[in-house]
């Protein structure tokens, strides 16, 4: 009974260290090899009860317009396919039940489906929305953005159908690079 | 007390009043009820003590420490993970009989894997919700709930569990929750009471999973609100056969006896909810489609409570016998009859109020009648309140003077004094 207790505790503190281990293997790959994306975006700031303080980013062109032909429901597991554009921000053009074979994709879920006449409006749940900033960083990147109407841009990276934040501009600056140069915080 | 009692043994000794070995075994055991006691007051804070480093921690990690490198915040992140794992492993091996140091060792465990889940989000910039976070949480440490010496650890996943339900099902609306979820629960569950110890944890942790169970039943209740209360009372039904099936004693204390308490409780406030015309007011102007209603979870969920009640009295029937169903079930079951009844015939919503307050009210005179006959006070009380709930509601909704009205209050003030004092008497008597 010892032993099989042991054996259980023991399975259960490699689950502990695994499951955590996965995500940032995962990550850090998406990170490291990852082609680089970014979308256009604008932050508002919320706050997570165990992780702090983070920016909720608000993207632009994350709804989609398919025709009525094709039955998709909320909170579906899909594809989105993104490409970039010429002005150099990327934009989510398609959505696919299939896994692509090639191109830029992420994994995510359909947050609403809004039929619009003989097309259906798809918003999408973003994987990436959300920039984990320090306590007091946090509100001030959202105060930024609203005051001085300053443009902002998330940088992503994409590695088979994950896609991982890896910073957030303002001003063609990383947010902590930005507030080191102005000497706050 | 025990130090007379212990100053007094050398002189009962030289007197002969005890022998020598009666006075050994009365030192032993005055030593051995301290010990305990230290011993209790010792867990209760150093469970208070783990709980509190274990928020601690994960508040300071809220803090974001985005200063720090990649590799220290992972270092740091994995760090109490490592350490309680460590500890844990050796009290397993050296069968540690401590239980404060399990106890708090567990509990920190619990909270290493929201604290690493935390670090890794706040460095990947991970956008999944709190549900997520939660479910997660919960499947990284619900093996734990086994382990012998962290009971408090199962308090801790039950609550954790009911957040994770509420956040799905009433904050958000969001999505449904995995079947593979509800075996997680029901599983330690199950293993809980079939392993009863009578400990005081184990009466908190029953009391925990009543509360947990009552917040979600009424979670998937989307479209047909009128089933609510029908699937309540079936559920405090549920909760009073269990009570009598496992741990039927009805000298037990109020709170000894969980589910048979719950149970009563809650159904004797499903009965006073009723006793107000609100619930009647909402009937639907038309059934509902019979294709769609009959395949709602809503329906599931009835007849899956239906199915648990019919083999609970099944089971009363065999092991104990009629008297215990009626009439302290018989009040539910017509209850739900008459609001199926009022739901699909046309007739006035004055009927239900007038049957919530007769159930209440008789359901008050019975317990208060037991309760004197057995010499319970608990019985006797509740029988007392839930006369004086429907007594004082009915009160505030008419238009009655004050002079009667203060009476009536006199009256049943002067109800709980004979009733309590003729118990006392009848208890001095036998």
């Amino acid at each position: 009974m010892k032993q099989v207790g042991i054996i259980v505790l023991l399975a259960l503190f490699v689950a502990q260290w695994w499951i955590p281990a996965g995500m940032i293997a995962e990550r850090e790959n998406t990170l490291r090899k990852g082609k680089i994306v970014r979308f256009k975006t604008e932050p508002i700031d919320p706050i997570d009860v165990f992780r702090g303080k983070y920016v909720d980013l608000n993207f632009e062109n994350t709804t989609l317009r398919v025709s009525s032909g094709q039955l998709w429901q909320r909170n579906e597991k899909v594809f989105a396919i993104v490409r970039e554009h010429f002005d150099g921000y990327a934009r989510i053009v398609n959505i696919s039940r299939k896994r692509p074979v090639a191109g830029l994709y992420f994994e995510t879920r359909i947050e609403s489906v809004q039929r619009l006449g003989n097309q259906l409006q798809i918003n999408l749940q973003i994987p990436f929305n959300r920039y984990y900033a320090g306590e007091f960083i946090a509100p001030d990147i959202e105060r930024i953005y609203a005051e001085a109407g300053i443009e902002g841009w998330a940088q992503v990276r994409i590695l088979n159908g994950l896609a991982v934040l890896e910073e957030l501009y303002i001003q063609n600056k990383p947010v902590p690079e930005w507030f080191k140069e102005r000497g706050s915080h | 007390m025990r130090k007379n009692v212990l100053k007094a043994l050398p002189e009962l000794l030289s007197q002969g009043v005890i022998d020598e070995a009666t006075a050994k075994k009365i030192e032993a055991y005055y030593l051995d009820t301290t010990t305990t006691g230290s011993q209790k007051i010792l867990l209760i804070f150093a469970i208070l003590g783990a709980l509190l480093v274990g928020m601690g921690i994960i508040l300071i990690i809220a803090h974001n420490w985005d200063s720090l490198s990649t590799a220290a915040r992972l270092v740091l992140s994995f760090t109490p993970l490592f350490l309680t794992q460590l500890l844990l492993i050796y009290f397993w091996i050296k069968k540690s009989s401590s239980q404060p140091l399990t106890e708090s060792v567990s509990i920190l465990n619990f909270f290493a894997v929201p604290v690493c889940l935390s670090l890794i989000s706040q460095i990947y910039h991970m956008a999944s919700g709190l549900d997520a976070f939660l479910l997660t949480w919960l499947f990284l440490t619900w093996p734990l709930i086994f382990f012998p010496g962290s009971k408090m650890v199962r308090l801790l996943f039950i609550i954790v569990a009911t957040w994770y339900g509420c956040e799905l099902r009433y904050f958000t609306f969001e999505g449904d929750i995995p079947m593979w979820f509800l075996p997680l629960i029901a599983i330690p569950f199950l293993h809980f009471i079939f392993q009863n110890e009578n400990k005081a944890q184990d009466y908190l942790t029953a009391w925990l999973l009543g509360i947990s169970i009552t917040i979600m039943a009424g979670a998937f209740i989307k479209s047909y609100h009128w089933l609510l209360f029908p699937l309540y009372i079936l559920l405090f039904s549920i909760f009073y056969l269990s009570g009598q099936l496992y741990s039927g004693n009805r000298k037990k204390l109020f709170w000894q006896n969980p589910w048979l308490s719950f149970g009563q409780l809650g159904f004797a406030i499903c009965c006073f909810l009723l006793a107000y015309d609100f619930y009647w007011n909402s009937k639907p102007s038309a059934f509902p489609d019979l294709t769609t209603f009959v395949s709602s979870p809503e329906v599931v969920q009835l007849i899956f409570f239906i199915f648990l009640l019919s083999v609970g009295i099944h089971l009363l029937i065999r092991y104990k016998g009629w008297k215990y169903i009626f009439p302290e079930l018989s009040g539910s079951l017509i209850m739900i009859i008459l609001i199926f009844i009022f739901f699909t015939l046309p007739i006035p919503f004055k009927t239900g109020v007038i049957a919530a307050n007769i159930i209440l009210f008789t359901s008050g005179v019975f317990y208060l009648v037991m309760g004197i006959k057995e010499k319970d006070f608990a019985r006797t009380n509740f029988g007392l309140i839930c006369i004086c709930a429907i007594t004082i509601a009915r009160f505030f909704d008419q238009d009655i003077s004050f002079i009667i009205r203060g009476l009536v209050f006199i009256l049943m003030g002067a109800g709980f004094f004979t009733a309590n004092y003729f118990i006392v008497k009848k208890q001095k008597t036998t």
